[in-house]
């Protein structure tokens, strides 16, 4: 454990050290901008329509932070050799890509909830109304997201190209999201197995989306929240352990 | 299968076939077996392509053999157990650059279940041994190449490692800079006596300076596998002599202790005198060229 702990805070100096900031600055960038596009439109309308872009905001730089983070970890670990000295010492390749995958989800964690504090900032300076409750659920639901895409990108970062990597990490989101959405306008399918199959394989990210019910002030019940983890807990382990597998089966040339 | 507890490494008939594509394959190393005896300076010899970074990177557990066997210690490869028993010390090691070199040091040393006071006297004592005090708290960044080799050398040493593998450490160094890396070997092989050290060169010159044995790879076959005392034996030692007669004096080089008695017998015969002989030792380049000679000639 104490190695995992060791290679997670490595990689949490070296996220702070690097790219992570220029996410937040890029965002908050983004997010005075849509406040000040926006400001011309109606008073109630600005509310609900700044808030869920703000939301969305959050969203996609958590699911890009999720793919390009996750790649170029284990990529820069890859090229430049660093993990040769990691892996000459008794540290399991298991080990080594759990203390990655934690360092970066906790920098992920960290990168959401900075944004969260910016989105209240700004929208109490705009006076928007915004509910902190709900607010929060909606970005520890993304937080949710996060950590299943970052689990997901692991199983192609071990073994493919970074562009193929992360060509194959959004086709699983946008398939993940495709099929959640099938499912809803087509009742039928939810009997045919090769769909439950499909949906075992692929995460529903849909389900883990309340930036509209945040952008209304509305909430959810925290035992939801709690079954939600729950998701994210198998999805995370199931595609951890798929990576894992994958990784140890390897050859490292570097 | 049995393990040579004198073996620090023994390699039991190791393959490696990389796939390249399209059904094709390249053999990295074939039925490679090697024995490598406890407490021995070890230089792992060969043209570039002829297997020596492969056969490194499977005794570390980097690749798997396609077939065959490898035990570092004891321990089957790969294992927690062998690596414990390792420090490697990569071909142009690169470290994060953010970090400075205690701090590396520092987390590498966890990585090795080091801890608290122990770590930190044994980080000073190597930043110590390899001369990078003075920059212990800068960032790696600004490390020369020098430097930085001191310091992955500095790491290859935290766990007092009975077995040292050392893939090309004098690469990409000045003349300066190999001094100092072939000084520190050898200080590390009187620091670690019981220590096997293990390491792969193209400098010939650096081998036969620090090895006790040599292994030679070729097209991922071993060669040849003996001290460098036999490979320079005196049968393929050259003479030099001197030979004079009262009116013009002559030097000639023989090979070969069976030629220097026959042409001493010649000499003798037409009445010359033997004013000086000196034997030319062979260098390690001169006897490995010969044997390659010898071989394509066959």
């Amino acid at each position: 454990m104490k190695k995992i702990v060791t290679i997670a805070l490595i990689t949490l100096k070296e996220l702070l050290h690097e790219k992570v900031f220029y996410l937040i600055g890029g965002f908050a960038l983004l997010a005075v901008g849509v406040s000040l596009l926006l400001g011309d439109l109606t008073y109630a309308e600005q509310s609900k329509i700044t808030l869920d872009f703000l939301l969305a905001g959050i969203e996609l730089t958590s699911l890009l932070f999720s793919v390009f983070m996750g790649i170029t970890l284990l990529h820069r670990e890859l090229n430049l050799g660093w993990i040769a000295l990691v892996l000459s010492k008794p540290v399991t390749r298991t080990e080594f890509l759990l203390g990655k995958f934690l360092g970066q989800t906790f920098v992920q964690g960290l990168v959401i909830l900075l944004m969260g504090l910016l989105t209240y900032g700004l929208c109490s300076m705009n006076e928007i109304v915004i509910v902190p409750k709900s607010l929060f659920q909606s970005l520890l639901l993304m937080f949710f997201g996060g950590i299943i895409m970052s689990s997901l990108v692991y199983i192609f970062a071990v073994r493919l190209g970074a562009l193929l990597a992360a060509s194959c990490s959004l086709l699983v989101y946008a398939l993940g999201n495709f099929t959640a959405g099938a499912e809803k306008t087509n009742q039928a399918l939810q009997l045919s197995y090769v769909w439950m199959l499909l949906k075992g394989i692929f995460p529903n990210f849909r389900i883990l989306n309340m930036k509209t019910l945040a952008a209304h002030g509305l909430s959810i019940e925290w035992s939801l929240v709690g079954l939600l983890f729950c998701y994210t807990a198998v999805c995370s382990i199931m595609y951890f352990i798929v990576a894992s597998i994958s990784f140890s089966r390897r050859d490292i040339f570097t | 299968m049995k393990t040579n507890q004198n073996a620090d490494i023994l390699i039991q008939e190791v393959s490696k076939v990389f796939r390249t594509g399209f059904g094709k394959t390249k053999v990295g190393v074939e039925k490679l077996s090697l024995e490598i005896p406890k407490g021995q300076v070890i230089g792992l010899l060969g043209p570039n392509g002829s297997g020596k970074s492969t056969t490194i990177k499977m005794i570390l557990g980097f690749l798997k053999p396609t077939a065959g066997t490898i035990w570092v210690c004891g321990n089957q490869v790969p294992s927690q157990t062998s690596r414990s028993h390792i420090g490697y010390l990569p071909e142009n090691p690169r470290f994060p650059k953010f970090l400075s070199g205690r701090t590396l040091l520092k987390f590498y040393g966890s990585l090795l279940s080091l801890s608290g006071n122990d770590l930190n006297k044994r980080v000073d004592f190597l930043l110590d041994l390899v001369g990078l005090k003075a920059a212990a708290e800068e960032k790696v960044h600004g490390y020369s190449k020098g430097m930085t080799q001191r310091l992955a050398i500095a790491q290859s040493l935290l766990n007092k490692p009975r077995l040292l593998i050392f893939d090309e450490p004098m690469s990409g160094l000045d003349p300066l800079g190999r001094k100092d890396i072939r000084s520190l070997i050898a200080r590390i092989h009187i620091e670690l006596p019981e220590a096997t050290i293990f390491f792969s060169s193209h400098i010939l010159e650096d081998v036969e300076q620090l090895c006790s044995m040599v292994a030679l790879l070729k097209k991922g076959h071993l060669q040849t596998f003996c001290s460098i005392e036999e490979l320079l034996r005196s049968d393929f030692q050259n003479f030099e002599v001197s030979v004079r007669n009262s009116t013009e004096s002559e030097t000639k080089t023989v090979n070969g202790t069976d030629a220097l008695i026959d042409f001493l017998n010649e000499t003798k015969a037409k009445g010359w005198l033997i004013s000086n002989i000196s034997s030319q030792r062979r260098t390690l380049e001169e006897a490995l060229f010969r044997d390659a000679a010898t071989e394509a000639r066959s």
